[in-house]
């Protein structure tokens, strides 16, 4: 019996008074150690189907599950967020106003309650992702890729079980890509993350153990593959 | 990183924006702060002024609003005098004079040889023989306004007066006086043979049932008269009362243009915030804790308005001390206890203004939040 992470179970997400259906009746489960791509052309639903996995969004029918259970209110799905799982953007999403030592430490708020702990957590992680000499910049001051390392790290904060990435080569050139994506697969190996990957890019899909294929809402194939 | 940072910084990133909001807010609290120090200046001016002057009970027209606008004759007074229990009256006229170079004097007229007299306390010169006329003493705080001094005179309605003491009074009114004798003030005023108010002395003034068994029967005696306890005068007086309506109401609404624009500030901040704050609510961050952080800017914004406010809250009543209007009468400290309500204010009010824009933080679609390039 595998050890089922994140179960989603029929699930419907209509836009526009019904009019856009984004995802169609959609079930599918992600074990714990999963590495997953997720793939399908622009607008198939993979973006929205990442949301609705961590309750960003809601879906119209069906049901999301974690570990075994449904989260039902927004406040379990934030302790969800911040404890259990982490979110990495295509477009970074920092805070600019914050170095990238604060910006670790966000998340950290209410999880660690001393500032010294988060200062000292955030270092290490910073460090694990390459960053340890630019602790003190400002998002603004950094490249693309350490951006996304920053991000990276961030999404580690609280040592999630899931990690969640929604094309996060995508804004970045192909030496940083493959960067991003090695320090991605070694946090899957050393932590035992499970991994989910939006990408479009074929060469990325191709070394995760499982691939997705969304098309219109719907699973048009779910392959797995020998790491 | 403190929590405190992060707010910090988001109102650091627009410091002109932060800075025109706090003087926004530091204005409406320097407002609040230089109305109720009128207000509370002349309420104390007052007080102070017939309590040094050991008045126990004020007898006043039944009628009239104001203390110095009614006219008694002078010789009720002896009637007064007679009821027992009453130790000493005095007879005092009071008119607002315009004088030279448009400053405005309170001028007091008391008869010589009376009781009014003896407790001033003299900074140089003497107080009026009995029967003595056409002089006048000056309180030390008129005597630069009035450009005068020992020895010279001031004038009165184009009537000369030789200035012949200069003395101190506690109470910012008092001490602001210009006094006459008697019957100066009353041919100046063509109100001969009459008094607007006479200051009792009572036998037993720390005796409060006493003192109110005296008013009761002063009061059955004169129904024609009304009878205020020093203490009293500011909330009997008609004009202290409407002064503190008004600054009471300027104040109310200086607090409320003061929200007005520390609501508007951190509504422009949270509509453009849209993104970050949906990257807080995908970091895990507990609706409670956005609000606490938009909340913590407004209550940041008003503390640091709220200090510069009573800075400028000072120096508008010092600049306001100056006007030869209300030269003497204004007192220009403002006590802690007031300072810390209005800073309490301040915040109080800042962090009800920041509820609305944390409100709208949390109702946010966080995912199109997080679309929105
Ligand atoms: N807020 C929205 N309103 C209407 N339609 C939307 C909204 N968000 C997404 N969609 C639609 O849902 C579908 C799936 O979008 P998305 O999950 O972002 O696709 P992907 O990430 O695979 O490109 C698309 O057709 C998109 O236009
Ligand atoms: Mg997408």
């Amino acid at each position: 019996m595998p050890d089922v992470l994140v179960a989603v179970r029929n699930v419907s997400r209509a836009y526009s008074d019904g009019s856009v259906t984004a995802l169609d009746n959609l079930s599918l489960t992600l074990e714990r150690g999963d590495y997953l791509a997720l793939t399908g052309p622009s607008g198939s639903g993979k973006s929205t189907l990442l949301h609705l996995i961590c309750g960003l969004d809601q879906p119209s029918r069906g049901e999301i599950q974690f570990e075994g259970r449904h989260p039902g209110s927004a406040h379990e799905w934030s302790r969800l967020r911040s404890r259990r799982i982490g979110l990495i953007f295509q477009s970074f999403n920092l805070l600019p106003t914050l170095t990238a030592l604060e910006n670790v430490e966000v998340p950290m708020f209410g999880v660690l309650p001393r500032s010294p702990d988060r200062a000292r957590h955030a270092t290490a992680l910073l460090d694990r992702v390459g960053l340890a000499q630019r602790l003190h910049h400002r998002p603004g001051q950094l490249s693309g890729g350490e951006r996304q390392r920053l991000a990276i790290a961030r999404a580690l904060a609280n040592s999630p079980d899931l990690l969640l990435a929604d094309e996060p080569t995508g804004n970045l050139d192909s030496k940083n890509s493959r960067d991003i994506l090695a320090l991605l697969e070694e946090l899957h190996h050393e932590r035992g993350v499970t991994l989910v990957i939006v990408t479009h890019d074929p060469e990325i899909a191709g070394r995760t153990r499982r691939i997705l294929r969304l098309l219109d809402g719907r699973i048009q194939s779910d392959t797995r593959q020998e790491a | 990183m403190h929590f405190i940072t992060i707010a910090a910084q988001n109102l650091h990133r627009r410091p002109l924006r932060s800075s025109l909001t706090a003087l926004g807010v530091a204005m409406a609290v320097g407002c609040v702060l230089a109305m109720t120090g009128i207000s509370r200046s002349l309420d104390h001016g007052w007080v102070n002024t017939f309590m040094a002057r050991g008045t126990h009970l004020l007898a006043v027209r039944k009628d009239s609003a104001e203390m110095f606008t009614g006219a008694i004759r002078e010789d009720v007074g002896d009637q007064l005098a007679a009821v027992e229990g009453v130790r000493s009256v005095s007879g005092e006229l009071m008119e607002l004079e315009s004088m030279a170079d448009d400053t405005t004097m309170l001028a007091g007229g008391w008869k010589t040889g009376g009781r009014l007299w003896t407790s001033l306390q003299l900074n140089e010169g003497r107080i009026p023989a009995e029967g003595e006329r056409g002089v006048a003493l000056v309180g030390e705080a008129a005597v630069d306004s009035l450009k005068t001094g020992l020895g010279r005179t001031v004038k009165i309605q184009d009537k000369p007066f030789a200035v012949i003491g200069i003395f101190k009074q506690s109470g910012s009114m008092g001490n602001s006086m210009l006094l006459l004798p008697l019957a100066d003030l009353q041919d100046v005023m063509g109100m001969q043979g009459r008094v607007a108010i006479f200051n009792l002395q009572v036998d037993n003034p720390g005796d409060s049932a006493r003192v109110a068994d005296i008013r009761a029967r002063l009061k059955t005696r004169f129904p024609e008269l009304a009878f205020w306890e020093t203490k009293d005068i500011s909330e009997k007086s008609e004009v202290l009362r409407l002064l503190r309506a008004i600054s009471w109401g300027v104040s109310t609404m200086a607090a409320i243009i003061g929200c007005l624009v520390l609501l508007n500030t951190l509504l422009m901040s949270v509509a453009e915030r849209t993104r970050e704050i949906g990257v807080l609510s995908a970091l895990g961050w507990s609706p409670r804790r956005i609000l606490g952080l938009i909340v913590l800017e407004g209550f940041l914004l008003s503390a640091a308005g709220g200090l510069l406010g009573i800075a400028l809250g000072f120096a508008g009543l010092r600049g306001m001390s100056f006007n030869p209007n209300l030269v003497g009468f204004l007192d220009t400290s403002i006590p802690l206890p007031v300072m810390l309500q209005t800073l309490g204010l301040a915040l109080g009010l800042g962090a009800l203004a920041s509820l609305y824009p944390a409100w709208r933080a949390l109702r946010l679609n966080v995912v199109e939040a997080l679309r929105y390039e």
